[in-house]
């Protein structure tokens, strides 16, 4: 069997890992762009590691339409997962005049906080009442699989937003900008006054 | 389409040269020249077409040629169909039955028959069913204990030889021919097992039937494992180029069904040992993060202005129109009063509600009553108790009725949505 080419096992691990340094030989870098750019991809460079890296987003439509009729089926995150990045959103972004990758290193403490602030009653609606311990195992797991499908840094020990938040369009950054105010915060600590 | 596949030879075309190629091969051994086979699948066809014709139609006492030509009418043109009722004539494929002396009917020629049936055999499985066959045959005569010890010797031979010659066939072709050839060959080797199965059974029941052929047994089991390990090398090279090719269309439905079914975790992960796959994901887009933010935090509801009225269509405008009925209305119950009470501050009705007849009086009535509820009119109606009743009267039951004039009701009148549209317009 043939032995496929450097720039296809390139291609192959990117998609694979998600994430990779960015190559410094600017051939190679030519040729893989030019593989993604054939593939309908594109790549979209990121911070990874402390240095640049890339990830393969989709070149303007070319991304496959899903629906009952296109065979193309997505798995949409419970809404608990959903508001777990809502609030990991928020912590990480402080400026919404700026882009929300890659934003700023925040606690794990700082998001469950911001969730365990929601209204127990309107948390019952979304499955995630089971008791204080309950609810902080299920947002703990929510952030475990943010990491694991690159909405976090999975190699972070802080919360930082993930590769997958910088393929997020510019219309995409506008409904979040819209809504900033909703999304959920950490309350500010009680102190007392002299 | 590419152009590639625009200059594709279409598949069923290549399939009958493929037939006719084996059809040929198939009369060699009577042909008395190279062209003794027509090298066009179409003369198969006409003679399918009657053979038919033969078989649906009410044949008995024989076909006319022009109920033949009628049969082949969609196979071939008239002077294709002539051409070819003149040869299968000669050759003894249709036989003349002369009943009238002016018309000719024809019969099929059942040897014929069975050499179409042959042909068809040919197609579909190559002559690789013509062992299986012949090994069914020697099996059944050795358990129903009709064959002789010659014929089962000859049978052995001939299927020893029989594999011999498909097995060589194919090893040439793993070697020489190429992928399309071996793609059309590959559905006349399916059978391998079986046939190699069928080979070892007949062999038993020859060692206890005939010890003494054991040895034939033998070199046919020989033979019959050379031929499976040529279909083995043969399916392993279709396989490679399929995996190079990733041709999943090399293999059939039930194949992979039954890799499926039956193959183990690890083989079938091997198929997919250089696929590339992307990591597990979520599916999230900002969309869908608001929508959850949503769930928990309904958004508040915009302050919404109530939606503008609809311009005024052209013409007076209806409430003003209204207003002044209302108007008029009461200015005529204001008369009607005031000629009532005649200047004076009160005036029995009485006797003018009963020489007013029916239904007048009841109009009347009913008139003053409006007028007495009318709060910006100064007039009440009072209805005593009394009832008066006279048969012969326009009237025949009457209550006494007399109008009041009052003080005006000085009380504020409900405001209506146009006095208050003017206020604030002034």
């Amino acid at each position: 069997m043939r032995e496929p080419s450097d720039t296809a096992v390139a291609l192959g691990r990117l998609r694979a890992a998600r994430v990779l340094p960015r190559s410094e030989d600017p051939g190679a870098l030519r040729r893989l762009q030019a593989a993604a750019g054939r593939g309908g991809r594109t790549l979209v460079q990121v911070s990874h590691q402390g240095g640049p890296g890339l990830v393969l987003g989709w070149l303007e439509g070319s991304e496959p339409a899903c629906g009952p009729d296109t065979g193309v089926e997505r798995r949409l995150a419970p809404p608990t997962v959903r508001l777990t990045l809502a609030a990991c959103l928020r912590a990480c972004w402080p400026d919404p005049d700026r882009d929300p990758f890659p934003g700023q290193p925040a606690s794990e403490g700082q998001v469950l906080a911001a969730l365990a602030a929601l209204d127990p009653a309107r948390l019952h609606a979304l499955g995630d009442d089971e008791g204080v311990g309950g609810a902080e195992r299920h947002r703990k797991s929510a952030l475990r699989q943010l990491r694991a499908a690159g909405f976090l840094d999975p190699e972070a020990d802080q919360i930082r937003l993930g590769p997958a938040v910088a393929l997020w369009t510019d219309a995409d950054i506008g409904v979040l900008r819209r809504s900033y105010g909703r999304l959920p915060v950490a309350p500010e600590p009680q102190g007392g006054r002299l | 389409m590419s152009q590639e596949r625009l200059f594709e030879e279409d598949p069923e075309a290549q399939e009958r040269d493929a037939l006719m190629r084996r059809v040929a091969a198939f009369v060699a051994p009577v042909a008395e020249d190279a062209g003794a086979v027509a090298s066009d699948a179409v003369s198969l066809d006409v003679a399918d077409a009657i053979y038919q014709a033969f078989g649906d139609l009410d044949a008995d006492g024989g076909l006319t040629r022009a109920d033949l030509a009628t049969a082949c009418a969609d196979v071939c043109d008239a002077a294709t169909f002539a051409n070819r009722f003149e040869l299968f004539c000669r050759l003894g494929m249709l036989l003349p039955v002369r009943d009238k002396a002016h018309q000719v009917r024809h019969v099929f020629n059942p040897t014929s028959a069975a050499a179409l049936l042959v042909f068809e055999r040919l197609a579909e499985s190559g002559g690789v069913q013509e062992i299986m066959t012949l090994l069914d045959r020697t099996r059944a005569g050795l358990r129903s204990g009709v064959v002789c010890r010659e014929q089962v010797a000859g049978n052995l031979a001939r299927a020893r030889r029989a594999f011999a010659v498909y097995a060589d066939h194919l090893s040439r072709m793993v070697r020489v021919c190429p992928l399309e050839e071996l793609i059309a060959e590959r559905r006349h080797h399916r059978d391998t097992e079986v046939l190699l199965e069928d080979a070892r059974d007949v062999v038993r029941l020859v060692a206890e039937r005939f010890p003494d052929l054991a040895a034939a047994g033998q070199r046919l089991v020989g033979e019959a494992l050379r031929y499976s390990a040529v279909v083995g090398l043969f399916i392993e090279r279709l396989l490679d180029a399929a995996a190079a090719q990733r041709d999943f269309s090399m293999l059939d439905e039930e194949q992979y069904r039954t890799a499926a079914l039956t193959a183990s975790r690890d083989d079938l992960a091997v198929v997919f040992a250089r696929t590339v796959f992307d990591p597990p994901s979520l599916w999230i887009d900002p969309e869908s993060v608001i929508d959850a933010v949503d769930t928990f935090s309904p958004r508040p509801a915009s302050p919404r202005r109530p939606p503008r009225p609809p311009d005024l269509p052209p013409g007076p405008d209806p409430i003003d129109q209204a207003r002044e009925r209302a108007d008029a209305a009461r200015r005529r119950r204001m008369r009607t009063a005031e000629d009532l009470l005649q200047g004076g501050d009160e005036a029995d009705l009485t006797s003018r509600v009963r020489v007013a007849g029916w239904p007048a009086a009841a109009q009347l009535i009913a008139a003053l009553l409006a007028t007495a509820a009318d709060q910006k009119l100064p007039y009440m109606v009072e209805l005593r108790n009394a009832l008066l009743v006279d048969p012969d009267a326009p009237v025949t039951h009457l209550t006494p009725a007399i109008l009041h004039r009052s003080v005006p009701d000085t009380r504020p009148a409900p405001e209506t949505l146009h006095e208050r549209q003017g206020t604030r317009d002034a």
